[in-house]
């Protein structure tokens, strides 16, 4: 007698991996609990022992109710519902030692800070951040960290060995280079690059705060946060003023070169610490963003000379060219105070910084923004485009970029370079529209609309505990997207839709 | 032990590359402060 079996539900699959997922950030958040026992932060390590706990139980559920059906192929679509699930369900959890720290005025408030910090933006809403505990702290630099490298390759990393789906998810987080055949490789080969830069960084960022004045422990803390910080092009630093609290050179010069070396391509780090160190100076996304922030930077330097806000050479580069590249690396740290942008700057070096927040860093980098990978293949497709109308209609060209290796220019590569900027614009329209209905200015809102978008971090003034609660829920959505790049969570949405519509029709 | 020369390259390779782009500001900077001067 033939059996007609009962297809599978794939929900079961994907919860086993977002609960792979959630139970790495549960674990994680065991390091900021040894950081406040060293400190003898008790009432803040017993709050994440809690919180922890609650994280990993959550995640053993979920993997646990799935089990059976681990071993499923999920398909493009199911592997990026997982990639954004996962996102959205670990910034509800991840909150959770914030909201009990209180430091917050809302729970509102702790999953926007979680959100700007997985997503490596770096704007926040914390209260009293000048004396926040060294545990609160060590959790913001670790999502901000953790959310540079992304959390699927955190799991692919450290909890799992299977394969199924491994890759589909990867891509699900906007990340889609391939450094070895499989994404578990890749991912680990992406945590081994990061960790060797960590001691690099660490180590020059502790010399740096202690050549700024700190005690040694808390030069090592603060070196450590910025450097975390300035890796993931995240923007957070332990204190309100951010970079500027240290008035010292040496920390934003180093912070600039760790900042634009984590905005890179890890294919592209992969290939120079594998010996291809010619690569840099051939690989499409270095050659775009010298060029724009060549081009940027002149705007703004004369913007700011046009503004006379700056008395001298070396004031034009430690504030102008800081903010700038700090802007087009989508890092946002920062080395003057928010009203002055407004106040100060004028609209030329306004014009430009927004442009940069835009454009921002590398593909499959810790970075946000438009990408240089889409932005050189963007600016290519217009070069072929006016070169062929020159040519007679019997000669065809082809036109090749470089990444990595010598790459034909193919008609969906140009599509898809096209359509998600044209997304990152829409967004930008419509966040900057909601802030304006909000009631800041045009320039204002458009400011920290790019900032938002692009995930960098920097801000004119907007983004405080006091700015209505949809303007910020608008923003924690446009953060999600903006480090997802739209697909992964349009097809979240659509997914849920569709369960929604099937459950009515029974 | 190839591996890690292989590496340590790199990371200088990187940092200087980096590093560099901050000649972008400096020459700005100077470039158009002396315009103004002019």
């Amino acid at each position: 007698m033939m059996t007609i079996e009962k297809p599978i539900n794939k929900l079961y699959p994907i919860c086993y991996f977002v609960g792979i997922i959630v139970m790495s950030l549960g674990t994680l958040q065991l390091l900021p609990a040894i950081v406040s026992a060293v400190y003898s932060e008790w009432r803040i390590l017993a709050v994440f022992l809690l919180t922890a706990s609650i994280t990993v139980l959550t995640g053993a559920g979920l993997t646990g109710l799935g089990f059976r059906y681990r071993s499923v192929k999920l398909s493009f679509g199911e592997g990026t519902v997982v990639a954004s699930g996962a996102w959205f369900l670990g910034t509800l959890l991840c909150a959770l030692p914030y909201e009990l720290s209180g430091n917050f005025l809302s729970y509102l408030d702790c999953c926007f800070d979680v959100m700007s910090g997985l997503t490596t933006t770096g704007l926040c809403l914390i209260q009293d951040m000048d004396h926040l505990s060294n545990g609160i702290n060590m959790w913001r630099h670790i999502l901000t960290f953790v959310g540079g490298q992304g959390m699927v390759v955190l799991a692919l990393t450290f909890l799992t060995t299977d394969q199924s789906g491994a890759y589909k998810m990867y891509v699900g987080e906007a990340k889609d280079e391939k450094l070895f055949p499989n994404a578990v490789s890749t991912a680990r080969q992406i945590w081994l690059i990061s960790l060797i830069y960590l001691v690099v960084g660490t180590a020059v960022m502790t010399i740096a705060a202690l050549s700024a004045g700190l005690a040694p422990d808390r030069a090592f803390l603060h070196g450590m946060w910025i450097y975390m910080s300035a890796w993931s092009t995240g923007g957070f630093a332990p204190m309100s003023q951010n970079i500027l609290y240290y008035h010292s050179e040496f920390v934003e010069l180093a912070t600039i070169v760790f900042f634009v070396i984590g905005s890179f391509n890890f294919a592209l780090h992969h290939a120079v610490l594998s010996g291809r160190r010619g690569e840099l100076r051939r690989n499409i996304e270095t050659i775009t963003f010298t060029v724009t922030l060549t081009l940027l930077t002149l705007i703004t330097t004369a913007g700011l000379m046009k503004s006379n806000v700056y008395p001298n050479a070396v004031a034009l580069f430690r504030k102008g060219f800081y903010q700038l590249i700090s802007g087009h690396t989508t890092t946002g740290f920062m080395t003057i105070y928010a009203k002055q942008f407004y106040h100060e700057w004028g609209d030329i070096a306004l014009f430009a910084m927004v442009i940069a927040m835009l454009l921002g860093g590398s593909a499959s980098s810790t970075a946000g923004g438009f990408k240089a990978l889409r932005t050189g293949i963007i600016f290519t497709a217009f070069k072929a485009e006016v070169k062929r109308m020159l040519l007679p209609e019997s000669r065809v060209s082809e036109q090749k970029i470089h990444h990595i290796k010598d790459v034909a220019l193919s008609d969906s590569m140009i599509r898809s370079a096209f359509l998600i900027v044209t997304a990152y614009i829409v967004t930008f329209t419509v966040g900057t529209l909601i802030g304006m209905f909000a009631g800041f200015p045009f320039g204002m809102s458009a400011f920290e609309c790019a900032s938002v978008t692009g995930n960098v971090g920097l801000s004119i003034g907007v983004t405080t505990a006091a700015m209505p609660a949809y303007l910020k829920l608008t923003y924690l959505i446009i953060m999600w997207l903006g480090r997802l790049e739209f697909m992964s969570v349009l097809t979240l949405g659509a997914y849920v839709i569709r369960k929604v519509e099937r459950k009515c029709d029974r | 032990m190839k591996r890690i020369i292989s590496i340590a390259a790199g990371l200088l390779t990187e940092l200087f590359f980096a590093a560099g782009t901050m000649i972008i500001g400096w020459l700005a900077a100077i470039l158009i402060w002396g315009i103004r001067g002019v």
